[in-house]
């Protein structure tokens, strides 16, 4: 067999397996779905039957048997010998993490990873077998072998994005249409026409393609729209799996799920709504027994499209905030004093809970705490250029609002990490790095210079300007930025990591505004601070010197 | 069995990767200038309806309609000659039966291990060798 056909096979199997398992995935985390629902069960059942049929085709023989046992086991829901309980849900959701994983890896690793798993996996369907399967066991009990996580799989498809043939033609021909244009423009150029008439010809020829090259610019925008769905398997994962380790009753239900929104909104908002359904089903929803006659706690997610943006709604009925927490915690940070306080209306109060080290649970519960609070969602939101606020009612319920705008102006930055602050500096300004043995120093000068646009330029070390992390590496790792704007220019030399990524900033936070060099901050997926580089003073220090 | 290209042939399976598979082996064989596709049972009778096919290589499970539903429809209006391809039709199972109570041409499991090369030559001949029974 050839190996591009191979190569089509595995491809080919990769996305039709992935499918079968986000599928069952989706209906196990359907909290409306239940063992009653014939027609669901079957649909699961006939998810894992095509897996077999896939992993069978391939010849990953022991995969297949895996999912034999699994499959063994929804055929007993389907009897009704086993009912469709959290625990089974959870049990099921972690079989088809492994075999997601499975699905992924490479051939070199996959026997590893079957053998590292088979046996988590046969314990699972073996506790579930169980006659005197009881209902409160936990099965987080059980941990799958170190791996990498599931959703990291995903990270292949985010590298790519899915557009219509409607959408691309629709390009196609506009391009094709402003290239016309264009063309009528040189010809004109050429024909000596008497300058009345060439101006109004040019005039109306600049309007058509200024309203072509707007619209071009509207689609393309478009074309960057992500539909908010890619977010929520996680989120209901994340939800289900939050309750169970929390042994609450909680059911989720997302509305409006294929409103869209910009891809770099769509990662921003992933963490922001992660953290705010998990405090959801950890302070907002009551334990069991507490609820009593409510029942089962409802967490509610609604995406809603308005005029400029998107407003998300994330609901729950619990037991609302406790203003009398909120102020207890107020007197101990020593915001406000004791009677100013009193004095605050309840929304007033609530906006509290958007402060830095602000949780009114005493103890970091597992769950939500993470020593990360509400303020880090707040300022994740308003890096979006976003607001965000709650709403709450005692016995009732909370509700967060998340208005986001369309589009956030990202950009593209040179981020330097191994300085005592990340700095990140707009692609847009970097002119060139190369690696220190192939700049061409300038002869006979005090300090290390060179020459630019017949300009002599200093070379300043990165790591003495911006502070330095670790001691200061010679050798040949080091490397020199050359940084120009506007026909200014300026030279740094660093020595460490260097990566390239997209960021919004946010205005410079008041206690950094101070440093001479900021002029926005932003967080990373790590929770690290970056400062952008203000380019305009780098500038000025050269201007200074001369 | 005549060598030159102009039969055709539907291969009907919900899977993509197992038509890739089927197309494969089918393309190796130099008899069939047209291979169509469908993804199920409906599918299948709805492009039997516009175009003459010589030769249905049907699954058996797939959604919508399955391929005992379609054997049947096809056998009511069309003289196509059927090898289902399935490994639910082997021997003693129930399908096997019905399969057979509707008189498919020919019964074969599906080319599994089929990115084993032995095995899906071994495979693959036994599906040639159906089709070139069938047309001798």
């Amino acid at each position: 067999m050839d190996r591009d056909f191979l190569n089509e096979i595995w491809l080919q199997f990769e996305t039709e397996a992935m499918e079968h398992c986000t599928s069952s995935e989706d209906l196990l985390l359907d909290t409306e779905f239940n063992d009653r629902e014939a027609i669901k069960i079957d649909s699961l059942f006939r998810a894992f039957h095509s897996l077999k049929g896939l992993f069978g085709t391939v010849g990953l023989n022991q995969t297949l048997e895996l999912t034999h046992l699994i499959e063994d086991v929804i055929e007993k829901i389907r009897s009704l010998e086993v009912p469709l309980n959290s625990q089974i849900r959870a049990a099921l959701l972690k079989c088809i993490d492994v075999l997601k994983i499975i699905i992924a890896s490479s051939s070199q690793q996959r026997k590893e990873i079957v053998d590292e798993n088979l046996d988590v996996v046969k314990q699972l369907i073996v506790s579930i077998d169980a006659k005197d399967f009881d209902e409160n066991e936990n099965f987080n009990g059980i941990v799958l072998k170190d791996l990498e996580k599931p959703n990291s799989i995903s990270d292949k498809s985010e590298r790519f994005a899915t557009v219509d043939l409607e959408s691309l033609d629709f390009l196609f021909n506009k391009v094709g249409l402003v290239s016309s244009q264009v063309n009528v423009l040189k010809r004109m150029a050429k024909l000596n026409l008497d300058s009345g008439q060439f101006i109004e010809n040019i005039d109306k020829l600049i309007d058509t393609l200024q309203t072509e090259v707007t619209i071009l610019n509207q689609s393309i925008t478009d074309l960057r729209l992500v539909s908010v769905n890619s977010l929520i398997r996680r989120l209901k994962r994340d939800v289900f799996e939050t309750a169970i380790s929390l042994n609450k009753n909680v059911e989720f239900r997302v509305t409006g799920d294929n409103e869209r929104a910009d891809r770099t909104i769509i990662n921003v908002l992933s963490s922001a709504l992660m953290h705010l359904l998990r405090n959801s089903v950890d302070h907002g929803i009551e334990k069991n027994a507490e609820r009593g006659e409510k029942g089962n706690g409802k967490i509610g997610l609604d995406f809603s499209k308005e005029k400029d943006g998107l407003l998300i709604t994330v609901s729950d009925d619990g037991r609302g905030l406790d203003r009398l927490k909120i102020e207890e915690k107020l007197l101990q940070l020593k915001l406000l004093s004791g009677d100013d306080i009193k004095n605050l209306s309840n929304p007033q109060l609530y906006e509290f809970i958007f402060e830095p080290g602000f949780s009114t649970k005493s103890h970091v519960s597992e769950t939500s705490g993470r020593g990360v609070g509400l303020d880090v969602v707040k300022k994740n939101i308003s890096s979006l250029g976003g607001m965000i606020n709650v709403v709450s009612d005692v016995g009732i319920g909370t509700k967060f609002f998340l208005k986001i705008p369309n589009i956030a102006s990202t950009e593209d930055c040179l981020v330097l990490s191994d300085l005592k602050t990340i700095y990140a500096f707009p692609t847009k300004s970097i002119l060139w790095i190369r690696s220190v043995v192939q700049v061409d120093f300038q002869k006979h000068s005090t300090i290390r210079s060179i020459v630019y646009e017949k300009n002599i330029i200093p070379v300043h070390n990165a790591h003495v300007l911006f502070g330095n992390l670790a001691e200061n590496k010679d050798g040949l790792d080091e490397k020199i930025i050359l940084i120009s704007m506007n026909e200014k220019a300026f030279a740094l030399s660093y020595n460490g990591k260097i990566t390239y990524s997209e960021h919004v900033f946010d205005e410079p936070d008041p206690l950094v505004s101070k440093l001479p060099f900021v002029s926005g901050t932003t967080v990373d997926q790590d929770r690290n601070i970056i400062f952008r580089a203000n380019i305009e003073k780098l500038f000025e220090i050269n201007e200074r010197a001369a | 069995m005549d060598k030159i290209k102009s039969r055709k042939v539907l291969i009907v399976d919900d899977s993509k990767l197992m038509r890739l598979l089927l197309k494969n082996i089918i393309n190796s064989m130099e008899v069939f200038s047209d291979i169509y596709e469908a993804e199920n049972g409906r599918e299948a009778l709805n492009l039997l309806e516009f175009n003459k096919v010589d030769l249905v290589l049907l699954d058996i499970e797939m959604p919508v309609m399955d391929g005992v539903e379609a054997l049947k429809e096809i056998r009511l209006k069309h003289d196509i000659k059927v090898i289902i391809v399935s490994s639910l039709a082997q021997l003693g199972s129930s399908y096997s039966v019905k399969v057979k109570q509707l008189s498919a041409d020919g019964v074969i499991d599906k080319p599994s291990g089929a990115v084993d090369p032995s095995l899906a030559a071994k495979r693959g001949n036994e599906l040639r060798d159906m089709i070139k029974g069938l047309f001798d």
